[in-house]
């Protein structure tokens, strides 16, 4: 599902951000992606979404080969990623629904699929009650939980969360994780970029720690 | 593209150029300015074009033949005349014809030129017509040393002067328009500028949800195509009022800068499609073009 093969990222400037990485991620797997600040996270969700280019190496994401993706392409590549960040990145405009609503809709869904479909995905995040609520009455872990329901609405089959327990308190970091685990149990990929340890040793999943701009461990198979 | 898509993102679009009122506006005023002086100088034109070709139909050269030249110098002469370039017109008065012609011009004073029918002093001519003022010069020139030729009267001086009104009038003009179009361009593209920076969050999150580039672009396109087509209707009523209270002040008063040219301004009914028509085209032109330009940087991401 996603594979980086000998990928590395040279900034200009000489700023070595990846090195030679190399991993394969299936289809179905649940993997956290641990490192600090600095370790080559950011880098590495940007070459995914095809916001950089590698310097050296493949990737592969959802069968798309990315060091050959015609720029045309690359819109149809991120429908199959649904992506979490850190800060939420909703519209303040738009209520729980229409944020959700909006990323159906700038893709070319027809209206009644997404009368159909947001508030399914509404309930899905625990949210049905909050579909008329504007972001900022919403607590940190809702908007969080909105953003989730944004990135799951055209059915990615890989969901890739940034720090997503970054801006929101310890308890609701746990439940936000729960989620991203039923969503994986439904058969979506799910990668979780984090800095925090104490989730990682908690979920005990496969975990790949990255440590400037290198894997150090990959703990597949091992169950860490 | 399904249609439902394709409404939301024109509404988007129309509600963009109206959150962003004032720049729209700005915009708006600045386009029409430009449209009403682009299609002010494109109605002069018009109207000068009109008063040459009249000048032009009326516009004669003479050719005088000597009195002693006889009948094969005549033809040749003739000949000579057909074979020639931007010839609209022409035709042989023999000196007969030419007095005849001048006592019908003096009219109850004709009887003065009875008994010169033996020694008639007027010279034969032909008359011709040029299909273009430019081409007089080049028509004289041609004829002036012909066999059988006496000289060649034309307005040569009037014909130039004109012509060269109208070359100086082109370059100016489309210098001006020019500059004129640049500017709406500009402006253009920075009010779009202004709507993609309130809107950047948006475009970002659009991105990564997999918004085709078309997608993201046609509201904005749209912004631009709303205030180009504002400002062209803007700009036709405010010059067809200007034209229409032109007309009315010069409509038969009689001013002239040349006796025997019509006073009158080309109707503009006549003219309306044809400037409502490129002001709308010329207003989409540029809108589009004005937001495309802008959004490219946008799209990177």
């Amino acid at each position: 599902m996603i594979e980086f093969r000998n990928v590395t990222k040279e900034y200009p400037g000489g700023t070595l951000a990846l090195d030679e990485v190399d991993f394969t991620i299936d289809k179905g797997e649940f993997v956290f992606i641990l490192g600090y600040s600095g370790a080559g996270k950011s880098t590495l969700l940007k070459l995914m979404l095809k916001e950089e280019e590698p310097t050296d190496g493949d990737i592969t994401i959802a069968d798309y080969n990315l060091s050959r993706i015609r720029r045309r392409k690359v819109p149809y590549l991120r429908r199959e990623l649904g992506v979490v960040f850190q800060d939420f990145r909703l519209i303040p405009t738009m209520t729980a629904y229409e944020n959700v609503a909006f990323a159906m809709r700038v893709t070319n869904v027809s209206a009644r699929e997404i009368r159909r479909r947001v508030p399914y995905i509404l309930k899905l995040v625990g949210l049905e009650d909050k579909s008329q609520v504007y972001p900022e009455q919403l607590s940190g872990g809702e908007q969080q939980r909105v953003a989730l329901a944004r990135a799951l609405v055209h059915n990615p089959k890989i969901i890739l969360a940034d720090e997503p327990t970054g801006n929101i308190d310890p308890k609701l970091s746990m439940e936000i994780i729960e989620l991203l685990k039923e969503i994986n149990k439904l058969g979506t990929t799910v990668v979780v970029v984090t800095h925090d340890i104490s989730i990682v040793n908690r979920f005990k999943e496969r975990t790949i720690i990255l440590r400037n701009g290198r894997v150090l461990r990959d703990t597949k198979g091992a169950n860490a | 593209m399904r249609g439902s898509s394709f409404g939301y993102l024109v509404k988007q679009g129309i509600i963009n150029t109206w959150i962003n009122r004032m720049m729209s506006m700005a915009s708006i005023g600045i386009l029409t300015a430009c449209m009403i002086i682009v299609g002010g100088s494109g109605l002069l034109a018009v109207n000068i074009r009109d008063v040459f070709k009249e000048i032009e139909d009326k516009n004669e050269l003479v050719v005088f033949v000597k009195d002693d030249a006889d009948e094969i110098t005549i033809n040749e002469l003739s000949d000579r005349i057909n074979s020639l370039e931007h010839i609209a017109d022409f035709h042989f008065v023999s000196k007969e014809d030419a007095l005849e012609e001048q006592k019908e011009f003096m009219g109850d004073k004709g009887y003065l030129l009875e008994g010169l029918e033996d020694d008639n002093p007027l010279p034969a001519s032909f008359r011709i017509k040029v299909d273009s003022l430019e081409q007089l010069g080049y028509v004289v020139d041609e004829l002036r040393y012909h066999k059988g030729v006496e000289s060649v009267s034309a307005p040569t001086d009037l014909a130039r002067t004109l012509t060269g009104v109208e070359k100086t009038m082109l370059v100016l003009g489309s210098i001006i328009i020019g500059i004129l179009i640049i500017a709406s361009a500009v402006v253009i593209s920075n009010t779009i500028r202004l709507t993609l920076y309130a809107r950047r969050r948006e475009i970002r999150i659009m991105k990564y949800v997999g918004a085709t580039d078309a997608f993201i672009r046609l509201p904005f396109v749209v912004e631009g195509i709303t205030i180009g087509v504002i400002s062209a209707v803007l700009a036709f009523g405010v010059l067809a009022l200007i034209y229409e209270s032109l007309g009315t002040m010069f409509g038969g008063s009689g001013i002239s800068w040349l006796t025997g040219v019509s006073t009158t301004l080309v109707p503009f009914s006549s003219l309306w499609k044809w400037v409502l028509g490129s002001f709308i085209a010329f207003g989409i032109a540029l809108g589009a073009f004005g937001s495309g330009s802008s959004i490219r940087r946008y799209l990177r991401v």
